[in-house]
């Protein structure tokens, strides 16, 4: 039993933000009085929010993996590799990547790419993430299976029982779809894939197969929309793309993966121009799209992505200049390091796109705080863009080191607002959790799983958020003055829409042909050998 | 019988604590094998890393030099099976495997789900006949230069002739891989030199200027790619890594436990072998604690050894499955054998216990 004593508390969720007591009893946040004896430790002066949750984060799978082999890193280091440090690894191993988020306080974090096919390797790894709970999205719409069900019963039922199967038998949390179409269409040998073209051997578009997808997952009634990474990623002109695909999201649920990808305009010469004004215009008028940035910290990191049609086409970019690509079962991917150089102007004016977009939508409830770790940088960079946020003097500031004519088509240098604290709050913690439909976190009400960040209000925000003064995670202490404290281990959150067994009578058959196997040789088991079951039910929109 | 000291039947708790003597003793232990699930891989090495010992188990240094290499493509073994039009099979193992599962004709790809015939060029010493295959006839030695001049050709690079063949084969076969539309070069990093898997690298890139071409990477058994997964994800590095600083230390050389056996440069070492019976491949004679499937043949009687059960056959398990091409989770009802998890958690607990 636990008393915060006298913190200024921050909880959007319940429209609090004043100086007060939080209470934690049995690993849930409780009311007053509910234990006759509690631990008292003094906050005051401090900021009490809940733990922060993390969207989209490439923490686990056999990318990541392919990842470290490319770019080792250090293990058991105490500290992040120095900025901009060459060859040095981003994709920390399990243990790191658990110590190096409670230590900022995050407590829960989502991976956004699960190939299903790779479900229990990807499991096995987020099970030895400490300290912090984790989800995991699950990849379709460029698997054959998927592709001939559309193409042979479009009306949409079967593909939702198969959505649902394929969400349960990967323990996903949600539903990702990368470029639909656009890897099946690269083994036939397509090189660029946009909203209305089709896959060839299956007559359908990358419309077709999204809308399809955003039905099934809003109609089984998963909370978290369908995650979508659309077309045309990183290329000069997306903006269109991604326009597109507003309006055909047909007002239904839709997240729009790392959108500063997605906005860019094309200067007369075929180069890169800022096109974040649009995009944050159609994302404040439609209210069914919610979107995280993928904002670009500089330095050294490494690209992950099941995107392998934009992987390939990007290899001569490399930096150091090595690369993997793969065809997978469905959309396999591609692994490339690459260095966000402060000189240079293209990667300057990805930066600015990523702050002008976070500061011109308006509503932090719609807006999500990511790097898409390790692709626009490394998540250890948090603090420092959420300085960006609340400090315009230290955007200026920063924006002066950074080559001049990289902002020719941006206009960040006349954007002065600043994210106050709750509006971080909200954008962290409140807006993830109902986006995730992990409602029993996210606030600080009574009942809520007692996942706590506190820190130390200051003007130098890196400082702050870099290092919290304590963080809870289930009611238990993990962090104190910014060091990890002995290892906890947290669960993997997964949602658990229902379907009808019908479709399985497709799936045999099939699983029979292409793998001699059962359509469950790729599902995960309740428990691992070995291990206590880490999974806990989410996600119920 | 389940456990023995110097060859002799003994009770289980008499085993345990005799192993645990030894590695209590150790300063340098080494844990290597053939394989194991991943519940045992993670057993092994966090033993490893509380004893600062040496961890080397499976054989997957090839296929993870393959993934640090300049490029590397590839895909899934039912992508190849399902779509590849021509295979370029490089050396016997692959030979094999192309005869074996990608006989028939491809069933996705370009021409629909029409079926189309499959050409299949098998790079090696010939032994292996593929119905309807074309075969470049090279020995072991001469693969590498092989590929380098089947690269060559299709980069149209300046070319002469090599192991028998004239520029105008080379540049026969290359114009067949160009008529790929899928095209899929199946072959083992455990054969293949990584200058020459390079090399085929250089080729499928090279191909996929006009076409689709990639390969197929065939992974090494008992689930040795599932265990440098794992030691990837909990240090960061491939295996053969030494926790005697007390982090990871990666050194392909340094670790390599047969090399250390053999020097003498550790004092006990633990071998495991779940999905065989296989014995160490060294000479050296450390105090050994060996866990292997039963009728294991041992130089001499290991001080300890543990007859352990199969993954997902005597016990659930986690590993690398070929066909799926990643790590499946196979239950299993459960029976009394032993797992390499239980054995070295036991064994962790008396290292533990003892030191205390």
């Amino acid at each position: 039993m636990i008393h915060l004593k006298g913190g200024r508390v921050i909880d959007p969720a319940n429209n609090r933000d004043g100086v007060g007591d939080v209470f934690i009893a049995n690993g849930r946040i409780a009311a007053q009085g509910e234990s006759a004896k509690y631990e008292t430790i003094d906050v005051s002066g401090k900021i009490v929010m809940a733990g922060g949750i993390d969207i989209h984060s490439h923490i686990a799978g056999g990318n990541v993996n392919a990842a470290r082999l490319m770019l080792p890193g250090p293990y058991g280091a105490q500290e992040p590799p120095p900025h901009g440090q060459r060859f040095a690894g981003v994709c920390y191993p399990a243990s790191e990547t658990g110590r190096l988020y409670a230590q900022m306080g995050f407590t829960t974090v989502v991976e956004p790419a699960m190939n299903p096919a790779g479900a229990v390797r990807t499991h096995l790894e987020l099970a030895d993430i400490p300290y912090i709970d984790r989800g995991a999205l699950a990849i379709l719409g460029n698997e054959d299976f998927l592709l001939r069900l559309l193409r042979e019963a479009p009306d949409g039922a079967l593909l939702r029982d198969y959505v649902a199967w394929a969400v349960q038998s990967t323990k996903a949390l949600g539903v990702k779809t990368i470029n639909p179409g656009g890897a099946a269409a690269f083994k036939e040998n397509v090189r660029q894939f946009n909203l209305d073209d089709v896959v060839p051997s299956y007559g359908l578009s990358s419309r077709t197969i999204f809308n399809a997808l955003q039905h099934a997952v809003h109609e089984l009634g998963i909370a978290h929309p369908l995650h979508l990474h659309t077309n045309n990623l990183g290329m000069p002109g997306n903006i269109d793309s991604v326009l597109d695909t507003i309006k055909a999201s047909q007002g239904l649920p839709l997240h729009l993966a790392h959108v500063q990808f997605y906005s860019y305009g094309k200067t007369k010469k075929g180069g890169f121009a800022s096109e974040a004004g649009r995009l944050a215009e159609a994302v404040i008028a439609n209210k069914n799209i919610t979107v995280d940035i993928g904002q670009v910290a500089f330095g050294q990191t490494i690209t992950i992505s099941s995107d392998v049609l934009r992987q390939f086409s990007a290899r001569e970019f490399a930096n150091p200049k090595k690369w993997i690509v793969w065809d997978g079962d469905g959309n396999g991917g591609g692994i490339l390091p690459y260095n966000y150089r402060e000189k240079d102007a293209v990667a300057a004016l990805q930066w600015a796109i990523g702050l002008e977009l976070f500061l011109l939508i308006d509503d932090p409830w719609r807006v999500f705080f990511t790097t898409d770790h390790p692709n626009g940088g490394p998540f250890t960079g948090y603090p420092k863009i959420l300085h960006l946020l609340m400090d315009a003097g230290e955007r200026a500031r920063f924006m002066d080191t950074l080559p001049a004519k990289a902002f020719k088509t941006s206009i960040l240098k006349d954007l002065k607002r600043e994210y106050s604290l709750n509006e971080i709050a909200i954008m962290t913690r409140a807006a993830p959790a109902k986006l995730l439909g992990a409602t029993d976190r996210g606030h600080l009400g009574e009942g809520g799983v007692a996942d706590i960040s506190i820190y130390t209000e200051q003007a130098d925000k890196t400082a702050m958020f870099a290092a919290a003064d304590y963080v809870f995670k289930n009611g238990e202490m993990i962090v104190k003055n910014g060091a990890a404290l002995g290892r906890r281990m947290g669960q993997t959150l997964t949602a658990k829409p229902q379907f009808d067994r019908r479709i399985e009578a497709r799936l045999q058959p099939y699983y029979d042909e292409q793998y001699g196997a059962r359509p469950d040789i790729f599902a995960v088991p309740e428990a691992f050998a070995g291990a206590v079951s880490p999974f806990k039910e989410a996600g119920r929109a | 019988m389940t456990a023995f000291i110097k060859g002799a039947p003994a009770s289980l708790d008499a085993a345990l604590d005799r192993a645990g003597d030894i590695l209590r003793a150790a300063k340098s232990p080494v844990f290597a094998g053939a394989g194991a699930d991943i519940a045992g891989a993670r057993s092994a090495l966090s033993l490893a890393q509380a004893m600062g010992g040496v961890f080397d188990l499976g054989d997957a240094a090839q296929e993870m030099r393959a993934m640090q290499g300049r490029r590397l493509m590839y895909t899934t073994p039912r992508e190849a099976k399902s779509r590849a039009d021509v295979v370029l099979a490089i050396g016997e193992e692959a030979a094999r495997y192309a005869a074996k599962h990608m006989s028939k004709p491809p069933k996705l790809g370009r021409e629909g789900f029409k079926a189309a015939p499959r050409i299949i060029l098998h790079a090696g010493a010939g032994r292996e006949t593929i119905e309807g295959g074309k075969t470049i006839e090279a020995s072991l030695e001469r693969l590498p230069g092989v590929v380098a001049a089947l690269a060559a050709a299709v980069k149209g690079a300046p070319l002469t002739g090599y192991a028998g063949l004239s520029s105008d084969d080379f540049k026969a076969f290359a114009e067949i891989l160009k008529t790929a539309q899928f095209g899929v070069a199946v072959w083992s990093p455990a054969d293949l030199h990584p200058m020459a898997a390079e090399a085929l690298m250089i080729l499928a890139e090279a191909l996929n200027a006009a076409t689709r071409f990639t390969s197929l990477m065939l992974a090494q058994g008992d689930n040795a790619r599932g265990i440098a997964d794992v030691v990837v994800w909990m240090t960061g590095f491939p295996g053969r890594v030494s926790f005697a600083q007390g982090s990871a230390e990666y050194d392909p050389w340094r670790f390599d436990a047969s090399r250390l056996v053999n020097s003498g440069e550790c004092d006990a070492a633990v071998w495991v072998s779940a999905f065989r019976a296989a014995a160490p491949p060294w000479t050296g004679a450390p105090p050994l604690i060996a866990l292997t499937g039963p009728g294991a043949a041992f130089a001499k009687p290991p001080e300890v050894h543990f007859n352990i059960g199969k993954p997902g056959v005597d016990h659930s398990g986690e590993y690398y499955d070929a066909m799926a091409d990643g790590l499946i989770s196979a239950a299993a009802v459960k029976s009394d054998k032993l797992s390499v998890a239980a054995v070295l958690d036991a064994l962790a607990v008396r290292v533990e216990r003892r030191a205390a």
